[in-house]
């Protein structure tokens, strides 16, 4: 990279710096900086005091993390256990529970594809089922 | 090499190292010393080794422009997210030291006005090539990127300052 590249940029006035100006404008500010440079000296005891700094904040974040543990664990621990059930409460089996919605199944005409058809006998089938009938029929055949 | 010639060199090296810690800092001379501080601290117990691989100036202004990270990240967290938990105000914008920028001579203000306008990157480029006498492939060492992305960071760099500085100059002749 050539100091004369920036020449050929339409948007860069003829007159802005070249490489060699550029560095010359630098090497200013070095000489400026460096004379405000500090002594070169190595303190170690900036490194304990940061050190002893940066323990305490270990510390305190390694509390915290501990103390969120334990309080995570307490809470694991209850709210692992199971209810136990009452003494003398019926528990329903699995077999002999029925759905509340098991009503919406009793349609109207549902005889009709239960039943064989015999000729000469009528039966209404519009007919909404009786109580009786309508048990009979809920009731679920019991499972082996 | 021995740890006292190490130091010796560590020396030599002290104005350009404290002018490179100083960039890394936006030019806040405090931090810039604690920077420079922490990473001859991180020489000295040998927290960070030279390996040979490049030359000890490019080796350790890796050093220090990852010493200014870490100080950057720890001042962020603690005065970005602890700060504005605790006391709900937004963490104050750092600025470059007005002191340093005060004292510099007028060119030396108006370069590192224009500069304080640049991309990070085109900056630290600039600065390790112009300032430091770094050459490309060496800046592009100590800022752990690649060749052509520090030469397109360093071209593009130097048309960006070029403009600005041509613009500071038209100004300060308009005046």
């Amino acid at each position: 990279m050539t100091g004369d590249d920036h020449k050929d940029d339409p948007h860069i006035r003829a007159d802005s710096p070249s490489d060699d100006q550029l560095r010359a404008r630098f090497a200013a500010l070095r000489r400026e900086e460096e004379a405000q440079a500090p002594e070169f000296v190595i303190r170690s005891g900036v490194g304990r005091e940061r050190g002893r700094q940066r323990s305490t904040g270990q510390l305190i974040a390694i509390t915290a993390c501990v103390a969120a543990i334990a309080v995570a664990a307490v809470w694991l621990h209850f709210a692992s256990q199971k209810p136990e059930p009452e003494p003398g409460k019926f528990v329903a089996s699995i077999t002999g529970w029925k759905a509340p919605t098991d009503f919406l199944l009793l349609t109207p005409g549902r005889e009709l594809l239960r039943t064989v058809p015999t000729i000469g006998v009528w039966h209404d089938y519009s007919k909404a089922p009786t109580q009786k009938e309508r048990h009979r029929q809920a009731k679920k055949p019991d499972l082996p | 090499m021995k740890q006292t010639d190490f130091q010796g060199e560590l020396g030599r090296l002290h104005g350009a190292s404290f002018g490179w810690a100083l960039w890394c800092c936006d030019h806040r001379r405090d931090e810039a010393e604690e920077v420079l501080q922490t990473a001859y601290l991180k020489v000295v117990e040998g927290t960070a080794s030279f390996d040979g691989n490049s030359s000890l100036r490019t080796w350790f202004f890796g050093v220090i422009r990852r010493t200014a990270w870490e100080q950057r990240r720890r001042r962020w967290l603690r005065d970005g997210i602890l700060g504005r938990w605790f006391t709900r105000q937004p963490a104050p914008v750092p600025a470059p030291d007005p002191e340093a920028v005060a004292s510099a001579s007028e060119s030396g203000r108006a370069l590192l006005q224009a500069l304080a306008d640049l991309p990070v990157r085109q900056r630290e480029v600039l600065h390790l090539v112009f300032y430091q006498d770094l050459t490309v492939e060496e800046a592009a060492r100590v800022l752990r990127i690649s060749l052509g992305t520090a030469r397109t960071h360093f071209a593009r760099g130097k048309d960006q300052l070029r403009r600005r500085l041509a613009q500071s100059e038209e100004k300060h002749d308009g005046r």
